[in-house]
């Protein structure tokens, strides 16, 4: 770990914002030095984005005080962080996916000249940064191209274009294998060997904590709960710190029999619409009380699966069997009526509506069937009573089922898609994609818990996500996926983790 | 009903009136006699009661054919155009039958007309993503164009007898009253009904849910199964099959001719009147009743005063604008109460548990 | 047909061609500038009318057409100013502003010229902006015809490159697009979103009071209502047809413009179709363009219509 110059870059004072009365950031405090990386950790939720917005300008404190080299500073616009020095790397890339890695560039920061020679200069300038870093990248092709991973290697070599002392990264490896958050990692301390930097980077992963940091500050419902370098700390310290308590993380793991096949998969090939042949010939199976994860990279096409599968997106090629009947190209109202709950990505923004009542919501997948309708016509008490069973059951926070969804936390809003599948009578097969996205320790666990729960009732259960301990942790059967293919089927005992981010990195065993 | 649900639309026709009232001091004109003028055209003789209540209900019908599409996301800018196809529609079916014709089959004729007029727009915005504001605006220029010819020199429906451009004159089966002395004619309640059915087939049936999901969230409405092609199309028809209808009660009780003119842009202030009551068919009757006190006060005003129509269309379109700025300002205010609630129940915690976790 | 006859059939196409696409041009440039920046301008042709009827009744009044100009320009940049601040300030729908806009603007601007000209002065003409004689052009027999339309048409023509150029070879226009595509990644790099969007909507007034007064100034001299005929809207219509590129909305408004004049032309010499058939043609076409657009590749601006917010996501 560095050692040796230790000038404080900047200091955070008392900072505390809150929207809407819910506070995201309570009287945080801390010290950035320079040519030390410096992890801030914390749940889902915990204020970790909030606090970087408000050093970077995109939000104001509602009180505290920021000091850059001792001096106060009022950062009031992106911009003005920008040229005091900071740049953040974003969990939702700030790239504009039309254009290049140049024009990008160009937008961020002004060269001088006309527009040609400012195209030129940007070329070169991006050229010369890649090999500070280490990198080798596709600078002319448009951003939407390219695949996440050199996305983000993008941004990031776009950051050391401008003059920097502080570099921020928004969970930077949430979307990556074991592998590549790695070489992520080791690319950070080659350039603080390089620069006079300071690094700040968010994370909810310990084990990222304890590997490449050298101090942590633990986030935990808007406050620092200890701020402190990585030798004064151990692992039991940051888990408490993060989550409050000792956490029972048992599962219990219900019995179950596997039996027949809900999910026939033969042969099937997708094109998107680019032309594109983004799946290849994927054939799977899934079974009654068995849970199949599916692993990949950003580009290797597991959420198009799950959009074919759902009849969001229509297969070129091959055979989907829900329940024994061909669904290839049923409607999408079709397979959910045969018992398909669908969590997709994103789901706060795709799978809810927001002016719709929280009882609304929870009808949006079983409005037009027994007994919360009949004859076309809704029924509005018994979906009043069924919001209110769910609503109980997975500890969705609402004033009241009627109020509009809109209102709902983020983390709140991701219980009530869950709970609104879940707790369907009529579920034989459930497809999910990253469902404990956002949700904070406890609320990942019980709804594991649910997970497991299904699987022992029968339910045949598809898990999609990007957290291998998920996967690890639930499934009976993982497969993983690279680029558009199926790579290999195995049963989960037999892959550790680093093995899993191996395969989906290489496409082999 | 929330007592807001009152008072915000009072307040936009209050800020409304009040802006457009200030257009006539150029011309001399006090705002106040102004609005003397317009209630009295409308509200101070029984002629005028009745013309209020009689084109209240046109309006209502138009008010009903954007709201609907609107709730889809659909934006039915067209239902001028829909109401002159449904008149031209009833008018061709009525001088083919040499000025006999049963009003209801007058009436049918004209909504399905309408509502054919409402499809195309749909189709094409289902098939070709044709953007639906665009083309319904062009075809209410066409539709005109088809009336203008159909009541023209060489038009199939002009009344020969006749020194202008007009058609046969048609019965005004739309203001029969069923009892007598009360102003309920056969095309208030026709309209009043169809408002009834309107509130019901949106908050209460399956396919009123999934027009909602498609101005709620498209994209949910996708994940959920609905069909947003057939959807839209739906609507398309009946927002035209309304407008249509209205065009033919036109006919039935407002001018008894078919003529250039026609609908003087009561499709338009449909939009309006959707607008002002927040897309909701119940406000929408009385919506409609403030507009056609608005434009038969105006009328009126217009001989009296010399102050033309345009102004009352002004007003109009202030309407809708503010209305728009209303819904925005409720949403800003929703946002405060949330934090209002928010700190009411951190102060008194109802449980007497202090639950750590709170605030997720 | 005698072949003066035909000349001057030719040379009457060229000119009403340009004559009928020049607003329609003024109208497309503007919108691609609030477009591809990502703010819905439905109310165009509010904004249009609003500005003939401003310019016409003070150069009526003044005795100036070029008072009248600037004053339909101060309109337009006004107008989009207003709709700047509904829109990107307090975000509000942009449907329903521009449908509310565009009503505003059919009434009031008949409103305008009956209280101020036509209750005082009655029906006033005007002398419109002149001819000029190009020096080479105007000498080529025929199509010289280009050479000899008053200035607007040429600043339309010259301001198509314009636009192009600071849409696609600057890096305001490099911003512009990215606003338009990613508004929240543009903002957290210091882009400054709300800036840029109210500059290109307000630009997009100045083109509307542009073309706007060209109808009034530039072409007839006189009000008549609703004057712009539905010419906002098929502006609206070409920006999709180009795929927002300025040059090939350009090449679709003077198509248009030509094929309505032929249709003119061939309808004096078949005389079956009534001349409302005519009168409905623009708008037919308007529909056709819509429909064929949705086969052109050229994406979207991604958050058109779509109002920005800092913090969204809370």
């Amino acid at each position: 770990m560095a050692v040796g110059n230790s000038d404080v870059l900047l200091v955070a004072k008392n900072i505390s914002k809150s929207f809407f009365g819910v506070v995201a950031n309570r009287s945080v405090s801390l010290q950035l030095k320079e040519g030390r990386m410096h992890a801030l950790i914390g749940e889902n939720g915990a204020g970790k984005t909030t606090f970087m917005n408000i050093l970077m300008g995109y939000y104001q404190p509602d009180e505290g005080q920021i000091f850059i080299r001792g001096d106060p500073v009022s950062i009031s616009t992106p911009r003005d962080a920008i040229n005091k020095g900071m740049m953040m790397v974003h969990q939702h890339s700030s790239l504009i996916g039309s254009l290049n890695a140049i024009k990008n560039l160009v937008l961020l920061r002004d060269f001088s000249g006309g527009f040609v020679p400012q195209l030129v200069r940007a070329g070169k300038a991006l050229a010369d940064k890649e090999k500070d870093i280490g990198y080798e990248l596709d600078l002319e092709s448009s951003i939407d191209s390219l695949a996440y991973e050199e996305r983000q290697k993008i941004e990031i070599v776009r950051t050391l274009c401008c003059n920097i002392n502080l570099l921020i990264l928004d969970e930077p490896t949430s979307m990556l294998t074991p592998q590549e958050a790695d070489q992520l990692y080791k690319a950070l301390r080659l350039l603080l060997t390089k620069r006079d930097l300071a690094i700040l980077y968010s994370t909810h992963k310990l084990d990222e904590v304890l590997n490449y940091a050298d101090e942590v500050t633990v986030l935990r419902k808007g406050s620092v709960v200890l701020s402190k370098p990585i030798t004064q700390i151990t692992q039991t310290d940051l888990v408490i710190g993060v989550a409050g308590e000792e956490i029972d993380f048992s599962l219990q793991n219900p019995k179950s029999t596997i039996s027949d096949t809900v999910l026939s998969i033969k042969n099937l090939s997708h094109k998107n619409d680019n032309g594109k042949c983004v799946l290849r010939d994927i054939s799977l199976s899934v079974k009654r009380g068995e849970i199949v994860g599916l692993a990949g990279c950003s580009m290797s096409g597991k959420l198009e699966l799950a959009e074919v599968i759902m009849g969001l997106r229509k297969a070129t090629k091959g055979v989907i069997e829900i329940n024994n009947i061909t669904t290839t190209k049923s409607s999408s109202k079709t397979i959910i009526r045969l018992g398909v709950g669908y969590v997709p990505p994103g789901a706060n923004f795709v799978a809810l509506i927001p002016d719709f009542t929280v009882a609304e919501n929870l009808m949006l997948t079983q409005y037009d069937v027994e007994p919360f309708s009949h004859k076309n016509i809704l029924r509005l008490n018994i979906m009043k009573d069924h919001a209110e069973g769910c609503v109980k059951k997975f500890d969705v926070k609402t004033v009241s089922v009627d109020a509009p969804a809109k209102l709902l936390s983020g983390g709140n809003m991701q219980k009530l898609i869950v709970a609104r599948e879940f707790s369907r009578k009529d579920i034989n097969l459930l497809i999910l994609v990253n469902p404990t996205a956002g949700l904070d320790i406890s609320t990942t666990y019980k709804i594991w818990q649910r997970i497991l729960e299904l699987k022992g009732q029968g339910v045949g259960i598809v898990l999609i996500s990007e957290d291998l301990n998920e996967i690890k942790k639930l499934c009976d059967t993982i497969i993983i996926f690279f680029e558009g293919s199926v790579a290999g089927s195995f049963p989960a005992a037999r892959l550790g983790i680093n093995e899993i981010g191996s395969i989906m990195l290489t496409g082999k065993d | 009903m929330e007592l807001r649900n009152l008072v915000y639309p009072l307040l936009t026709i209050l800020i409304a009136s009040a802006i457009g009232s200030l257009f006539v001091i150029p011309i001399g004109i006090s705002p106040f006699k102004l609005y003397q003028s317009l209630i009295l055209g409308s509200l101070g003789s029984i002629r005028g009661i009745t013309d209020t209540i009689v084109l209240a209900g046109i309006l209502l019908l138009t008010g009903l054919s954007a709201l609907v599409p609107f709730r889809a996301g659909v934006w039915n800018i067209g239902a001028e155009g829909q109401l002159l196809m449904g008149a031209f529609a009833a008018t061709y079916v009525f001088t083919a039958l040499g000025t006999q014709g049963n009003a209801a089959l007058l009436l049918v004729v004209g909504t399905l007309c309408g509502s054919l007029w409402g499809g195309i727009a749909g189709v094409l915005k289902a098939k070709f993503n044709a953007n639906e504001i665009v083309t319904t605006v062009f075809l209410n220029y066409i539709a005109m164009f088809i009336v203008s010819w159909s009541v023209g020199p060489s038009g199939p429906l002009r009344d020969a007898r006749q020194a202008g451009n007009l058609s046969l004159p048609m019965p005004q089966w739309g203001r029969l009253t069923f009892f007598a002395g009360t102003p309920l004619n056969t095309l208030t309640l026709t309209s009043l009904l169809l408002a009834l059915i309107t509130y019901f087939f949106l908050s209460r049936t399956c396919w009123g849910y999934e027009i909602r999901t498609l101005s709620g969230n498209p994209l949910a409405a996708r994940q959920a199964g609905v069909n947003k092609g057939l959807m839209t199309i739906i609507v398309m028809l009946i927002g035209g099959g309304l407008a249509g209808l209205a065009g033919v009660f036109m006919l039935m009780s407002v001018s008894n001719v078919l003529v250039l003119g026609l609908s003087s842009n009561y499709g338009y202030v449909g939009i309006a009147v959707a607008m002002l009551a927040t897309q909701h068919p119940i406000g929408s009757i009385f919506s409609s009743i403030y507009f056609a006190i608005l434009y038969i006060g105006g009328q009126y005003t217009q001989i009296t005063m010399q102050v033309p129509i345009m102004l009352v269309n002004s007003i109009t379109a202030i309407t809708i604008l503010i209305a728009m700025l209303r819904t925005r300002i409720i949403t800003m205010i929703d946002r405060f109460r949330q934090i209002l609630m928010m700190i009411i129940s951190k102060l008194g915690k109802i449980n007497g548990r202090r639950d750590d976790r709170d605030d997720d | 047909m005698e072949g003066a006859m035909i000349e001057t059939m030719i040379e009457a196409l060229i000119e009403s061609t340009l004559v009928t696409a020049t607003p329609i041009i003024l109208a497309v440039l503007g919108l691609t500038f609030a477009e591809r920046s990502g703010v819905l301008n439905v109310g165009m042709e509010g904004i249009m009318l609003m500005s003939a009827s401003t310019g016409f009744t003070v150069a009526a009044i003044t005795g100036s057409l070029a008072m009248g100009l600037v004053a339909a320009l101060i309109m337009g940049i006004a107008l989009g100013g207003i709709i700047a601040f509904l829109s990107i300030s307090l975000c509000v729908d942009q449907v329903i502003l521009g449908i509310g806009i565009w009503f505003l603007g059919l009434s009031l601007s008949n409103y305008i010229w009956w209280s101020i000209i036509f209750n005082t002065r009655g029906v006033v003409y005007l002398t419109p902006f002149p001819r000029l004689s190009i020096p080479f052009v105007s000498d080529i027999p025929i199509i010289g015809v280009i050479g000899e339309q008053n200035w607007m048409v040429y600043a339309a023509l010259i301001l198509v490159f314009v636009t192009y150029f600071v849409l696609n070879k600057t890096v305001f226009g490099l911003r512009v697009s990215a606003v338009g595509q990613n508004p929240m990644g543009a903002d957290l790099i210091g882009v400054r979103v709300f800036l840029l969007r109210y500059v290109c909507v307000i630009i997009c007034g100045f083109f509307a009071g542009l073309a706007g007064s060209f109808f009034t100034l530039g072409q007839t001299g006189s009000w008549t209502n609703n004057i712009t005929a539905g010419d906002g809207w098929i502006a609206i219509a070409m920006v999709r047809l180009g795929r927002w590129n300025p040059f090939w909305g350009t090449v679709g408004a003077l198509i248009f413009g030509f094929f309505i004049k032929i249709q003119f032309i061939l309808q004096l010499s078949i005389s079956g179709l009534p001349y409302e058939v005519f009168l409905a043609l623009p708008y037919t076409i308007g529909i056709i363009i819509l429909v064929i657009s949705s086969k052109f590749k050229g994406a979207e601006p991604k958050s058109l219509g779509i109002p920005y917010r800092r913090g969204a996501e809370h």
